[in-house]
């Protein structure tokens, strides 16, 4: 095969092969360039497909709400055209949330796997929607023919069946949806990157076989030329008898079978000179037929000689520089030289030449445009057989393209791409030189770790674009704050890392820190919204603060979280005692398991009033802590404490003994029935001590029935509901009276607390205190209200600060009220001078 | 077992409770009664507390809040008087009140009301249909009796559908003949006849064949002991101080 080639003609040699690969290379090129760009705006659609579903499955949720605060409307709505009215309010918001129903899943092409596990909820999504619509149509439909009763009943169970279901689907779609994203964009990127991969790989492989396939056939040409020229000079010099042997049939092989027999005539005869003078002829076509490769090459060629001297070049170099031969002839091809490429390459580059003839290698050249490019280079020299210099060819390709591509990638793995900044892993390689390069200076630096204040807010509220648009505003505003060679990274979410270098002392940090607040602190404006945001800051210090970048950057992230307990809005030097501040939570501990021997811990009582004529049923009692050294400390910080290191049994325990006794203490001087109320946590709920305890402390204080009443929240009983059934049967058993707490914050259902032996719901103080502002979360307060009087159970508004709520509720009949409309939590002594009055002081208007 | 407790328990305690807060009386009764006859009720309890050194105590609402109310231990009573028998059949399943102790005394009639001053007239029942009635209210088919009267009598004759979207409920009787006696002259109630104001008059007297019987049911709350108070008044309203009671108030007293 290489055999029949070598007898081919050399302008065949050259030009099949080379034709062949340079197609095969191009097509390659452009089919992978052209993958690449799919991914890339393959990518694109994945985040405005995701953003669209987000939005659809949040409008669904809100939706759904709406739904049930309508069908909840239209059950207590006595007349008819209202009811119709809220009908069509029924049907239009059944058919927007359908229309928002996520629809068949287009996958992106390259994602082979589509989540089927997420089109699974989708469709379960679906079903149970219109399940539930189905379900609740039928409850309206009762409602409509006035069977309000029937309705109650069938609505409050669809809901419990369906809602839950809808809303726990609903939320695992929109987690599903954002790790679809983070799957598509990781499979979008590795194609993408294996495609760009493969395009170069292509490229440069392609490049390298022609000019591998240019230089085999130059070199065998001009070897067997010298050759040739070595036997002739022998010849002219009358030495006949040198044997020369070319076994190709090529012009080379022809030339020197023409030469040969030349040499047989000179030997024979100068007669024959004309023969030989018709082969010197056709020397001088190959010659021309090699000069037409030369010039019609795909490859920029150069051709210099022996002393650097442009000799040639051919069109293809004319078209990659816009030099044309007879500007540069003569000169020398430094001057194509773009002063980018260093003197150790050029230097590397002559010693090859001169060590093995041949150099290939990068350069960065200039045009004649003046514009610099990268650019490939293979030089050949060209030796006679003495080992002198006869000319230089050297063949160019440019490589702008890949070095662009490659310089694209450098930047997505180095830089966050929202904004710009260095990554975390950037940030650790910079840091990492900074540290170097400052113990060998003797200097310092400072970390400065900034965190957004409220921007979880401002991205719940506003949308993660605006949320997006104000990083990348926080970021620029960053960059104008420190010098150019500090560095300053995103590392996450809301959280930048500034570190400033080779500083001498750190007198100046403070004031830079200033700055940075200052500027950070200036309101925003995005899309037309206008909103501050401020940071808080962490600063910690090389050498002083750790020697290593974890140290430093745990250290910062201490002080900044310092300093967003001094109030943020402001910066924090990292200190040894910030350390111990970890320690402190051990020490609270401790504390909190003395407190109880100690005596520290105190009742407060709230007065229940009746809704009609306000006067006391009963007092919750709640639990304080009078810490010695803090002050008073309230349940929301211990209690979650003291559940985690088992405290809470006693501590529960020592409650309910309390209440009770005091309770006892009251009945002695009041004639008026009196309960008294106290909370129960999870924990205690499950206890096996619980109901020996409640016992015993009955008996010990003479509580009668329905004078102790204990309430638990809803969610206390879902952890483990038959358990919790059979301890609130027991309890129920002793006649101690049992209420729900908190109630409407969790997703149980009237259906479910139909089976606990309860007595009372609490209205959760959010619902109440929405009252006037949220008409949703009047009607479902209204709607519970009517509900649970149909189960007979009593009702408990919590949390009445406002005569416009006591008025509502009034008018919906809650049974009882509890707020800071009637009296805030008061010692034992207070709460008994309330007792002794009977009614609640109306602390109304003047105590807000 | 809560129904237990209520048994036995609730009377004791409230009667402990009582001697505490009122030391002058001697005993307290509660009576839970069906809103149409609590005018009439109160008026028997008048007379026998003239006779008798007792409170009695009166929760007037409609009858099925009352048993419901009962049954979830929300109301404690002595004695329930229920508008229909529905409702009294709810208590003696969830075994509050003992079957053979239930009496049914009394009887009532439904009429179509208007405001007293209203000048409508209705010369057949089919004229609820016409444009001269714009509202018909009636009381709420799930807990008043006399709105699940209503109603059947609109669907035994047929016309339900048709006037439905006229239809307004309200909880209890003496809500609807409020609301009734304030209304314009388009406005219409079917309501008990011996619930009819000096602020309303009959236009229509609804025929007693379209809809079952109505009768009003009477019952001891637990098993009380023969001689309590409670059963002392029981007697009382349903012998004929009672009776009298409630013929002079319009009452069907004939079953």
């Amino acid at each position: 095969m290489l055999q029949r080639l070598r007898n081919c003609s050399l302008y065949r040699q050259l030009i099949i092969p080379m034709f062949g690969i340079g197609l095969f290379s191009l097509l390659g090129t452009v089919y992978f360039s052209n993958i690449l760009k799919e991914s890339v705006a393959a990518l694109d659609t994945v985040y405005v497909d995701g953003d669209i579903r987000l939005h659809n499955l949040e409008q669904i949720e809100k939706q759904v709400t709406f739904y049930r605060a309508l069908s909840l409307r239209h059950l207590t709505t006595e007349s008819f055209s209202s009811m119709e009215e809220i009908n069509q309010q029924l049907q239009q918001t059944r058919r927007k949330i359908l229309d928002a129903l996520p629809g068949a899943r287009t996958a992106p092409a390259v994602t082979e796997q589509p989540l089927p596990e997420s089109d699974e909820y989708t469709h379960d999504l679906a079903a149970a929607l219109r399940s539930y619509f189905g379900e609740t149509g039928v409850a309206i439909k009762l409602s409509a023919e006035f069977e309000k009763e029937a309705a109650f009943i069938l609505l409050s169970r669809v809901e419990s069946k369906y809602v839950p279901r809808i809303m726990e689907i609903t939320s695992q779609l929109i987690r599903h949806e954002f790790e679809d994203i983070a799957v598509s964009r990781q499979v979008l990127m590795s194609v993408a990157t294996q495609n760009l991969y493969i395009t170069i790989a292509i490229g440069i492989s392609g490049g390298g076989l022609l000019l591998l396939i240019a230089f085999a056939v130059i070199r065998g040409v001009t070897r067997r030329l010298s050759r040739l020229l070595t036997w002739s000079q022998a010849i002219s010099e009358g030495n006949y008898s040198v044997p020369l042997t070319q076994d190709s049939s090529d012009e080379v092989g022809q030339l020197t079978q023409a030469m040969m027999e030349m040499a047989d005539s000179v030997s024979d005869a100068h007669g024959k000179l004309e023969t030989a003078k018709k082969n010197a002829e056709s020397i001088a076509e190959a010659l021309q037929i090699y000069a037409n490769a030369f010039e019609n090459s795909g490859e920029a060629i150069l051709i210099t000689d022996r002393n650097n001297h442009i000799i040639n070049v051919n069109t293809a170099f004319t078209r990659q520089t816009g030099y044309e031969l007879a500007e540069i002839a003569g000169r020398n091809p430094r001057i194509l030289s773009g002063g980018n490429t260093t003197t150790g390459t050029y230097r590397e580059m002559w010693q090859a030449l001169e060590k093995n003839s041949f150099w290939q290698g990068e350069l960065w050249d200039k045009k004649k445009s003046g514009e610099l490019y990268p650019k490939w280079a293979a030089i050949s020299v060209i030796r006679d057989p003495h080992g002198e210099v006869l000319f230089h060819i050297a063949s160019f390709t440019d490589i702008s393209d890949r070095k662009a591509a490659e310089a694209r990638i450098e930047h997505l793995a180095h830089y966050d791409m929202l904004t710009g900044l260095l990554n975390r892993f950037s940030l650790e390689s910079r840091m990492e030189q900074a540290i170097l390069a400052a113990k060998r200076d003797n200097q310092q630096l400072a970390v400065l770790f900034v965190d957004l204040d409220r921007f979880k807010y401002i991205n719940d509220s506003m949308g993660h674009q605006v949320g997006d648009q104000l990083l990348i505003e926080v970021a620029s505003r960053l960059k104008e704050c420190v010098r150019e060679s500090d560095i300053v990274a995103r590392i996450g979410g809301d959280e930048f890392v500034l570190v400033l270098t080779g500083l001498k002392d750190t007198n100046r940090v403070p004031t830079l820190a200033g700055n940075i607040i200052d500027r950070i602190s200036q309101p925003y404006t995005v899309n037309d919204n206008v909103f501050d945001s401020s940071p808080s800051i962490g600063i910690s210090i090389y050498p002083d603060d750790g020697d290593n970048i974890d140290e430093l950057l745990k250290n910062s992230d201490i002080a900044m979280y310092h300093a967003k307990n001094q109030g943020r809005r402001n910066f924090q030097f990292f200190t040894e005692h910030l350390l111990v501040a970890s320690e402190e939570r051990l020490d609270f501990e401790h504390q909190l398991r003395s407190a109880l021997e100690l005596d520290q811990f105190e009742l407060y009582y709230q007065a229940q009033v009746h809704t009609q004529g306000n006067h006391i049923y009963g007092m919750e009692a709640l639990i304080r802590w009078n810490h010695p050294v803090r002050g008073f400390i309230g349940p929301d910080r211990f209690i979650p404490i003291a559940e985690e290191i088992d405290v809470i049994q006693q501590l529960g325990a020592w409650v309910i003994d309390e209440a009770c006794r005091q309770l006892a203490i009251w009945k002695q001087t009041t004639t008026n029935p009196l309960q008294i109320s106290v909370n129960l946590s999870a924990k205690q709920l499950h206890s096996d001590t619980l109901i020996e305890t409640v016992r015993e402390v009955m008996e010990q204080h003479r509580i009668r029935e329905g004078e102790l009443e204990l309430e638990i929240t809803e969610t206390a009983t879902m952890s483990d509901p038959e358990l919790a059934v059979r301890q609130l049967n027991r309890l129920n058993q002793l006649g101690v009276s049992l209420a729900i707490d908190d109630f409407g914050t969790g997703y149980s259902s009237l259906a479910y607390l139909k089976k606990l032996p309860i007595n009372t719901l609490k209205l959760d103080r959010a619902f109440v205190g929405d009252i006037e502002n949220d008409r949703n979360d009047a009607e479902i307060c209204m709607a519970t209200i009517a509900l649970a009087h149909n189960l007979g159970l009593k009702v408990v508004a919590e949390g009445v600060e406002t005569t416009a709520q006591r008025d509502f509720l009034a008018e919906h009949r809650c049974d009882y009220l509890q707020g800071y409309l009637f009296s805030k939590p008061v010692p034992p002594e207070a709460a008994g001078a309330l007792l002794e009055a009977r009614h609640a002081p109306r602390e109304t208007e003047t105590c807000r | 077992m809560r129904s237990l407790v209520s048994q036995v328990c609730l009377p004791v305690l409230a009667l402990v409770t009582l001697a505490s807060t009122y030391p002058g009386n001697a005993a307290e009764i509660t009576l839970a009664v069906a809103n149409s006859t609590c005018g009439t009720v109160q008026a028997v309890g008048a007379r026998y507390v003239e006779t008798h050194d007792i409170k009695i105590n009166y929760l007037c609402k409609s009858s099925g809040l009352l048993a419901k109310g009962i049954r979830g231990g929300a109301i404690q009573a002595d004695i329930y008087i229920s508008a229909s028998q529905r409702w009294m059949e709810y208590m003696v399943k969830g075994g509050l009140v003992a079957a053979d102790k239930v009496v049914s005394p009394w009887g009532n009639r439904l009429v179509v009301g208007a405001p007293a001053g209203s000048p409508l007239k209705l010369e057949a029942w089919n004229d609820l249909t016409t444009d001269k009635v714009k509202t018909i209210l009636i009381g709420d088919p799930g807990t008043a009796p006399f709105g699940r009267y209503a109603k059947q009598a609109l669907q035994r004759t047929g016309i339900w559908e048709q006037i439905k979207q006229k239809i307004t409920t309200t909880r209890h009787i003496t809500l609807l003949a409020d609301r009734l006696a304030q209304s314009d002259n388009r406005t219409v109630g079917i309501l008990f006849s011996t619930n009819l104001s000096d602020r309303l008059r009959s236009i229509y007297p609804v025929d007693p064949t379209w809809h079952p019987e109505i009768r009003y049911y009477m019952a001891p709350l637990g098993a009380p002991e023969a001689g309590t108070e409670a059963s002392r008044f029981f007697e009382f309203i349903n012998g004929d101080p009672g009776r009298e009671a409630f013929q002079s108030a319009g009452f069907d007293v004939s079953g």
